[in-house]
């Protein structure tokens, strides 16, 4: 019995040292020694060459070194925010400016305006300017993009083949697509579709095509979507729904991923996505798919090029022109980008984008190619959000919901719509 | 030396501090890890905090939105068909099961462990995966309902009448936490009790009524309290499975508290549910704890 | 007769018993199953249990980890984490039961009350307050916010207290008067009459303790920056990127590699709860 006394005060010794410890700061380094913070998220591949980056970073800086911090997406906000609300962010972090994922730290001031540091440590002179603006608000640059992208459908050329249809050409319109959807659903009796994501496409492009953007800063309640547009975009969907040409959303709703599409399981033709998610999506079946600009009318009004991913500086962060260097690096460091391989989007930098072109593979290089023709016919994105942003987004989402459920018609749930967004 | 611990021996003694002495890893761990955690989450209450930037004062104004907002009856009247229908069959099955489970026989380790297994599986993403698989359109279960000639298209996740119950069933398949402890517990009733009833020659149900019940009682008690606490607790399920939908008819409290504190940064209307959360269910313990004098037989009876 | 109806009861026994195992265990070896599948073909062929091929790989890929740090710091961070803090629960909770129950002192009942409480709260509204004040003692970073509240208060106390105090209120008294008139103090009675008593409790505890504590992610996620320091349940979560690539048959194999320990130590211990000293204890 004496033993086990013993044994548990010694184990409680061990936990009070191990709180003794922790009350002591690690000794600070040299002066000119710095210790980057940088959290990102992502799965393994990304950690492993991230990890990479950082080396050969400090090898060329040997008074730099890093602590990362990375984590799967969905934890990295929730870290985020406990970070930010104990003011304890790391120094870099990748972010979103614009995503309703930051507004909140955007609103606290928790990102650094970066203004200071361009054409010094931060050199974005190979960054196509709406590029650059994407990381801006309210005139100050809180977020380096590092990448760009840009909404496609992607499709497989092999279900419109067996369906006997032709590829639609650039300047096809929503009506083409519909005829598309159900002639492969009458000739082959799968879906025309995967679902057409709202918060991409309802939230960013459809108004857009007739003049109108979903968030607008002089419109009241920071909304100018018409009723008209609303209605009839869900009227749209619940057609596609209704007729078969899409999923429903008992169906939509368990899926597990983006490798978990529609056309992955060959049910349908058509994937409404991020360019990049092409290789996400011919990796599981090894088939060759392609992509396509967003139905018309007036796509050039309607698409954008947003960034793949921005870079931020804590504003709390001590050594902010350390951290721009070091973004700077990311950016136009040829053999940085190289062993990135695109994996965090196409590189924002003109000159790197250039260096990497012979090297792509098949898949990278529809993306690249993509990307370049968008590039050329859009035009820039919206960047204006309300403060209550996700509050609307998720009522947009359950209206959407008893839409597609049938609870509601669109005409009554846009009505739902505009008489509360005064109380949201 | 030994006056002074005969000293110390008395003055514990005069001042009935023994209790104190076994009590002060509780007392001093609320103290310091729970009461200014709890004080900080009532003034949260009465603030606008988007926990990042300071709070500031609101008074009762997330109280007066509580009352208002349609979803938090949805979210009370989710959660509480989910304690309801949950809580008892899992109980029932998980007592059934342990007294099957309760005796020496070959193999018995094995069956109790892999009827544990569901529930190490938890809340992870794996079961998440699983459990859409089984009750998708064309998942498992419709498939064996086909086979004995029921076709059906329903994909019983994804329809608003039928998500509620998957996640109820995933609740009462994860049986296994239950079970042990009504394990431990019949392991606990003194084998003389049986003997002493096997020789008054008292049939199986007999036994069971009038031994295993009454001496089990306690863990009863525990295992009910418990079961209804961490029922209106319940938020994993429905954050990976179903997230809240379809129609928010999987919308549990704590999960539309989540989503209001984590999502919408919303903290002071977050902890104002989280505190109306805590008087609900603190009222609902209070009434079993009350109505338990009346079923529940200790060895020792509490002043 | 005798006999037939014997094996014939053994029989029903059985196979009921093994009807519901494979319920059960339908998860675990669909999840194996999953976890030796190659990347892409987790969803297309979800419902087949055999893979076509067996992708070995899956498990060596997912055990090199991220950059430096292999599943093999994961799982002895998980390791540590883990007996620290159930030997914590275990030593606290079996006393502080033990004095709400046995013993008498001021405000008794008020403490109970605080035990009570503290479960009714959502703990995912505590760990904002809570965060910020062990930022406080500066202890981000370090474990102690993992082992060191299970010594006094930790998150699943107060479930351990009421499920012992339970199983001590089920011990007659008289054994503790009759222990006393030996001439036993508080502190004898406690180590030598109740504790060996409730010995089935305290390995439920135990089990319980080990299998929280190990799956436990949030807790890690808030408190830990560096990956050196990450027990097994966070690093499952850095596979996982919805808007990119999941490495799901990597992260499935590391699940499946996650449960061992959990399910050995469930194996092992069920057998004391079952053949729990307890009985013994009485007859004395």
């Amino acid at each position: 019995m004496k033993k086990r006394i013993s044994l548990l005060l010694s184990f409680l010794f061990i936990v009070l040292s191990l709180v003794g410890v922790s009350f002591f700061n690690p000794i600070q380094a040299a002066d000119d020694q710095v210790t980057l913070r940088i959290s990102w998220w992502g799965s393994q591949s990304r950690h492993d060459y991230t990890l990479k980056l950082l080396d050969m970073y400090t090898k060329l800086h040997p008074n730099v070194s890093f602590e990362p911090e990375y984590t799967g997406w969905a934890d990295y906000w929730t870290k985020l925010s406990y970070q930010a609300a104990a003011n304890d962010l790391p120094d870099i972090m990748q972010s979103g400016i614009g995503w309703p994922e930051t507004t909140t730290l955007i609103n606290a001031n928790m990102f650094a305006d970066l203004t200071p540091y361009r054409g010094k440590e931060l050199d974005l002179s190979g960054v196509a300017d709406s590029l650059v603006k994407t990381g801006m608000n309210n005139e100050k640059l809180l977020g380096v993009p590092v990448s760009s992208n840009a909404l496609a459908i992607i499709y497989d050329p092999e279900i419109l083949q067996k369906a006997g249809i032709k590829a639609p050409a650039a300047d096809y319109t929503w009506d083409d697509f519909l005829s598309i959807c159900k002639t492969i659903n009458a000739k082959l009796g799968i879906y025309g579709t995967g679902e057409i994501e709202t918060p991409n496409i309802l939230l960013t492009y459809y108004p857009r095509q007739f003049g109108e953007h979903f968030y607008d800063k002089d419109a009241k309640y920071g909304v100018g979507i018409s009723k008209e547009v609303l209605v009839n975009y869900w009227k749209l969907k619940l057609k596609l729904q209704k007729a078969g040409l899409m999923p429903d959303l008992a169906e939509i709703s368990q899926e597990m991923g983006v490798e978990d599409h529609p056309i992955v399981h060959g049910k349908a033709a058509f994937a409404w996505k991020w360019a990049p998610n092409l290789s996400v999506l011919e990796a599981p079946t090894g088939k060759s798919y392609k992509l396509l600009t967003l139905p018309g009318p007036n796509q050039d009004d309607a698409l954008y090029i947003k960034a793949g991913m921005h870079f931020s500086v804590a504003e709390s962060s001590k050594h902010k022109a350390e951290a721009a260097r070091f973004i700077s690096w990311l950016l136009n460091n040829i053999e940085a980008n190289q062993i990135m391989n695109a994996e965090r989007g196409v590189p924002a930098d003109a000159d790197v984008r250039a260096a990497m072109i012979p090297n792509l593979g098949e898949t990278q290089k529809k993306v690249f190619e993509y990307l370049d023709f968008v590039s050329q016919h859009s035009s820039p994105k919206d960047t204006f959000l309300p403060e209550n942003v996700n509050d609307i987004n998720q009522f947009v989402n359950e209206l959407e919901e008893q839409v597609l459920f049938e609870v509601f018609t669109p005409e009554e749930a846009a009505d739902k719509f505009f008489e509360n967004l005064p109380n949201l | 030396m030994k006056n002074t611990v005969k000293k110390i021996n008395k003055f514990i003694d005069k001042h009935k501090l023994t209790g104190y002495i076994f009590a002060s890893p509780w007392i001093i761990g609320f103290s310091i890890f729970f009461i200014i955690p709890i004080l900080n989450l009532i003034y949260y209450s009465f603030t606008d905090f988007n926990l990042i930037a300071d709070p500031s004062w609101v008074g009762l104004e997330n109280y007066h939105h509580l009352l208002v907002d349609p979803k938090i009856l949805k979210a009370l009247k989710v959660t509480v068909s989910y304690v309801i229908f949950s809580v008892i069959p899992r109980l029932a099955f998980a007592l059934f099961i342990a007294i099957k489970l309760n005796q020496k026989r070959k193999g018995i380790g094995i069956y109790r462990t892999i009827y544990y297994i569901p529930s190490i599986l938890g809340g992870s993403v794996a079961v998440a995966v699983l459990w859409r698989m089984l009750f998708t359109r064309d998942g498992v279960i419709n498939s064996l309902l086909g086979l004995i000639g029921i076709h059906s298209g329903i994909s019983y996740i994804g329809n608003p009448k039928t998500a509620l119950s998957t996640i109820i069933l995933l609740a009462i398949w994860q049986f296994g936490s239950s079970m042990l402890i009504f394990l431990a517990g019949l392991k606990n009733i003194s084998p003389t009790y049986y003997e002493a009833a096997a020789i008054d020659g008292a049939g199986r149900f007999s036994i069971f009524k009038n031994i295993t019940l009454p001496l089990l009682s306690p863990v009863i008690l525990f295992n009910i309290i418990m079961q209804i606490i961490n029922g209106f607790m319940v938020f994993t399920q429905g954050y990976i499975i179903t997230k809240g939908g379809p129609l928010n008819s999987t919308l549990f409290w704590v999960l539309y508290m989540y989503r209001r504190g984590f999502e919408s940064y919303d903290m002071g209307y977050a902890s104002a549910m989280a505190l109306i959360m805590l008087l609900i269910v603190a009222l609902i313990s209070l009434f079993v704890f009350k109505t338990s004098s009346k079923w529940v037989f200790y060895e020792v009876k509490e002043n | 007769m005798k006999d037939f109806k014997k094996i014939f009861g053994s029989i029903v026994y059985h196979s009921g018993n093994i009807l519901l195992a494979i319920i059960m265990l339908y998860p675990i070896i669909w999840l194996l199953s999953s976890s030796f599948k190659a990347n892409g073909e987790v969803f297309i062929n979800a419902h087949q249990l055999i893979p076509d091929t067996f992708h070995f790989e899956n498990y060596r890929n997912g055990w090199a980890g991220f950059g430096n740090t292999t599943f093999a710091t994961f799982f002895k961070n998980s390791i540590v984490i883990t007996a620290i803090s159930t030997l914590g629960y275990i030593f606290s909770c079996s006393v502080v039961a033990f004095a709400l129950v046995r013993t008498e002192f001021k405000f008794k009942k008020f403490w109970f009350a605080t035990v009570m409480l503290s479960m009714m709260l959502p703990k995912q509204v505590l760990l904002v307050p809570q965060y910020i004040l062990f930022h406080k003692f500066n202890w981000i970073n370090t474990f102690s916010p993992l082992v060191v509240p299970p010594f006094f208060a930790g998150p699943s106390s107060a479930f351990f207290i009421f499920l012992i105090m339970q199983f001590i209120r089920g011990i007659p008294k008289e054994l503790d008067e009759a222990a006393t008139i030996d001439g036993c103090g508080t502190f004898k009675l406690f180590i030598y009459i109740i504790a060996p008593l409730i010995k089935p409790a305290l390995v439920t505890v135990g089990i319980f303790a080990v299998y929280w504590q190990w799956q436990d992610f949030v807790g890690p996620l808030l408190y830990l920056n560096k990956p050196e320091l990450y027990p097994v349940s966070l690093a499952l979560k850095l596979f996982s990127d919805p808007s990119t690539v999941t490495n799901w048959s990597n992260m499935f194999a590391m699940s499946a590699l996650s449960l061992v320990p959990v399910i050995l130590i469930f194996f092992v211990f069920q057998k004391y709860i079952v053949e729990g000293i307890s009985s013994q204890g009485l007859k004395g």
